[in-house]
């Protein structure tokens, strides 16, 4: 029977914004990192008849979801981040320019996403023991390579 | 009221950028000190010894002739510095080095638009501008140490007190 392993050491998860920085996420304390489009690649349509048609559908955008421990340097660093771009200072033009890549050195695939802002404000809670905090993100477009 | 930063400005790849020094907090900063006396200055004391004054008499020579001598005694002293540079610098292994940059460059910020961020951040630097610039980091490394070890080699720290005995100026 064959076997195969992982490790969530060999993601590499890095964030980067020209005005507020780059923090490499994955070494400052985040945890989970999810992603998922938006839309479909494909719909069927179908006639009165029973013919179907089959739509090729573009889909670009999509939406992370990055969990990281409360207090950690992740969430400063994001923190800082979403502080940053909610300011009504902030010029409209530079509001997406975020980019976070994911790079899987276990397959070797790289996913680097563009446009990324953020859904929300994360939700906030202290308990007796430490949390994590939700980040949820929106992305333009995911190129893979 | 003691500074507690420092800042200065450099150009990396054509633009400018602001950076801020910090103090480092007195138990960080005498580690650096026990390295820094461990393996730069015994690194400092060879290339210094470079620029000590040679014992020639100059008195009779014309102006020309005193030029020739200067430019002689400029490329011998090139000559033994690049010598003596990859000799001093076998002391440092590689991961002290990295070491021993990465504790400096996490005392040190860089002025963005949406404020100072630090420029590393645990092993990893958290600014594109100068991750790729060595000359930058170098420099940024240097300003380090001056601001917040300076006080340890300075001319009246404690320190100084072997450099003052075996000093062969004459005293004014």
């Amino acid at each position: 029977m064959g076997y195969s392993t992982y490790s969530l050491a060999d993601t590499y998860t890095t964030i980067s914004n020209p005005d507020v920085g780059k923090m490499v996420l994955s070494d400052n304390g985040a945890g989970r990192i999810g992603w998922q489009y938006s839309g479909d690649i494909s719909s069927h349509t179908n006639t009165a008849t029973g013919h179907t048609v089959i739509n090729k559908l573009v889909a670009t955008n999509g939406s992370i979801s990055l969990e990281v421990p409360v207090n950690s340097e992740a969430d400063r660093f994001l923190s800082k981040l979403i502080k940053y771009l909610k300011k009504q200072s902030t010029p409209t033009n530079r509001f997406a320019l975020t980019t976070l890549t994911v790079k899987d050195n276990a397959s070797g695939v790289t996913y680097s996403f563009s446009g990324v802002t953020p859904r929300k404000v994360p939700d906030e809670n202290r308990d007796q023991t430490a949390s994590n905090k939700n980040y949820d993100l929106l992305f333009a477009e995911l190129v893979e390579a | 009221m003691r500074e507690t930063t420092k800042q200065l400005t450099l150009s990396v790849g054509g633009e400018e950028y602001t950076f801020q020094i910090r103090k480092m907090n007195a138990l960080a900063g005498t580690g650096l000190v026990k390295f820094c006396a461990e393996k730069l200055l015994p690194v400092y004391k060879q290339l210094q010894s470079v620029f000590q004054s040679d014992d020639i008499d100059v008195s009779d020579l014309d102006e020309a002739a005193l030029k020739a001598k200067e430019e002689e005694i400029a490329e011998a002293r090139t000559d033994r510095l690049l010598q003596m540079i990859p000799e001093a610098l076998a002391s440092l292994t590689d991961d002290e080095l990295i070491s021993f940059e990465t504790r400096c460059l996490q005392t040190v910020d860089i002025l963005k638009k949406a404020g100072w961020q630090q420029v590393m951040t645990g092993k990893h630097f958290s600014c594109e501008e100068i991750e790729y610039d060595p000359a930058s980091v170098l420099r940024l490394v240097y300003e380090v140490l001056v601001f917040n070890l300076g006080s340890f080699f300075g001319e009246n720290s404690f320190l100084s007190f072997p450099n003052s005995q075996n000093s062969s100026r004459p005293k004014q």
